[in-house]
């Protein structure tokens, strides 16, 4: 008797999806193709794609031009810029509209060596130099740069007079800042290569 | 119809609750904990796709498997020679264990406040037991921050992984300063060391300026004696030119030069208020009494 009732829901079932209307079936079939062609992607000239299977990374480095991928939620990717040169102002802040630059005291103030205090402002140059790494290894990739470089600043200038810090040391803490703050990068893996450390 | 209609939605919506509750996916930046009835069973690493008993039986929990930054507020702290600091600290940690994370600190944010209490534990601790030099200082071999970093670092991650189920990668001072009320002080301190410079160099400045003043007046003695010494010379030189030609001049005519001479001290000699008692006969009467010689004018 329970079969029967089976075979009988199951016939059912086919009836009813016969008595579909033609449209609603187009409907379902457009949804469908354009869920498949939502893998479709670009990778630009400064990008480098990364593609995710759930959730692991299948593909990397993925050269700029047009590829393939299979439509989430199965595949997913992600497209960083790896080639653009970023900028971090360290200390101070750039008005958009007037160009002018205000300084935030706090960070600023540093100490030197023969326990002076001086002002100090950085524009960092960084880029991404492995894409999976900035994307998955650290939570917040820039934070870490902007700290280590903080960090680096301290140490270095705890090591300093005043007035070879205001003087002939410049070139020595650019040079140092970058070496020291990608020590640190390095070691959290964030995948950032810094470029240059503008006083 | 409405109830055929039921019979074929009804197993279609039992079937995805079943996929969505039975598959599931790991990212690459997260760890995932599996739990039977509440009871942690498994613990996933590797991302992609897993399956599990549905839910209730089994239930999942994800944790972020990224480097984690902690960035507290500012502190005061206070050095073995009783100096106030003000340190700004940032913590690295990622969760290495999520199921100790899981029964010790829950989620992020108990986490960042364990963080907190031992992270301030540690740094109040090492600062303790330095001296103000070990941090700032520009003499050789005596400020070590670095050392001093790694050093809570890893008494850090100790008491982390023992506890918590989570790794401290790095506990790294971003600033450190002076507090808010000392800062007047240090700037007068760093005023008073600048006025004692400026004065010094003007002082040796001036030592400067004394000691070339006084060469210049040594040269200009020695120049001016010179130049006195040759005056002088020239002066003396001219003069016995002009006595020489004078007397060449007066030796063509004795005669003349009496005459000139005579007449010279008349001038010298008389005037209104001298009264002269001479001789008659005196040679330099006979030019008032006689008159001027006559004159010869075949010489020239």
């Amino acid at each position: 008797m329970k079969k029967s009732k089976l075979t009988q829901v199951l016939e059912d079932l086919k009836v009813n999806l016969n008595h579909l209307t033609l449209l609603l079936k187009v409907i379902l079939l457009s949804i469908a193709v354009i869920w498949l062609l939502s893998g479709i992607y670009v990778v630009q000239s400064d990008e480098a794609g990364i593609v995710r299977r759930f959730g692991s990374v299948v593909r990397e480095s993925i050269l700029p031009g047009m590829h393939y991928h299979l439509p989430w939620p199965i595949e997913r990717v992600n497209k960083p810029k790896v080639r653009t040169i970023r900028r971090m102002m360290i200390g101070y802040k750039q008005n958009e509209t007037t160009n002018e630059t205000e300084s935030d005291s706090a960070i600023i103030q540093r100490l030197t060596g023969d326990i002076n205090i001086i002002n100090l402002t950085i524009l960092l140059q960084y880029s991404i130099k492995k894409a999976s790494d900035y994307l998955f290894q650290t939570e917040k990739p820039e934070d870490l740069v902007c700290n280590a470089a903080q960090t680096a600043i301290t140490e270095i200038l705890g090591r300093m007079t005043v007035e070879e810090a205001l003087t002939v040391g410049k070139l020595k803490i650019q040079i140092l800042i970058r070496e020291l703050a990608q020590k640190s990068l390095d070691n959290y893996r964030t995948g950032i290569q810094i470029l240059a450390a503008d006083l | 119809m409405r109830t055929k209609l039921l019979w074929i939605l009804l197993p279609i919506a039992i079937f995805i609750y079943l996929i969505s509750t039975t598959l599931f996916c790991i990212d690459e930046t997260e760890i995932g904990l599996v739990c039977q009835f509440g009871r942690p069973v498994r613990v996933i690493t590797e991302p992609g796709l897993k399956l599990k008993l549905p839910a209730p039986i089994q239930t999942k929990i994800l944790f972020d498997k990224r480097v984690l930054i902690y960035d507290p507020t500012p502190s005061e702290f206070l050095t073995s020679d009783k100096q106030n600091i003000v340190i700004d600290v940032y913590v690295c940690w990622r969760i290495t264990d999520p199921l100790r994370f899981f029964q010790t600190m829950g989620n992020r944010r108990g986490a960042e406040l364990r963080l907190e209490d031992l992270v301030k534990a540690e740094v109040g601790a090492a600062l303790g037991n330095c001296p103000l030099f070990t941090l700032v200082s520009h003499k050789e071999g005596e400020m070590d921050l670095g050392k001093i970093m790694a050093e809570i670092t890893k008494r850090s991650d100790q008491r982390a992984i023992e506890h918590y189920g989570i790794k401290i990668l790095d506990v790294r001072i971003k600033r450190l300063n002076f507090p808010g009320e000392n800062m007047p002080s240090v700037f007068a301190r760093m005023w008073a060391e600048r006025e004692r410079i400026a004065t010094r160099y003007r002082s040796e400045g001036q030592e400067e300026a004394a000691k070339i003043r006084a060469e210049a007046e040594k040269q200009k003695q020695i120049i001016l004696s010179e130049a006195y010494r040759k005056a002088e010379g020239l002066k003396g030189a001219g003069d016995a030119e002009a006595t020489r030609i004078y007397a060449q001049a007066f030796k063509r005519d004795p005669e003349f030069y009496e005459f000139i001479r005579t007449l010279q001290s008349y001038d010298k000699f008389l005037d209104e208020k001298t009264t002269i008692i001479l001789p008659g006969d005196s040679k330099l009467l006979q030019l008032l009494e006689k008159g001027p010689p006559e004159v010869s004018h075949e010489k020239e």
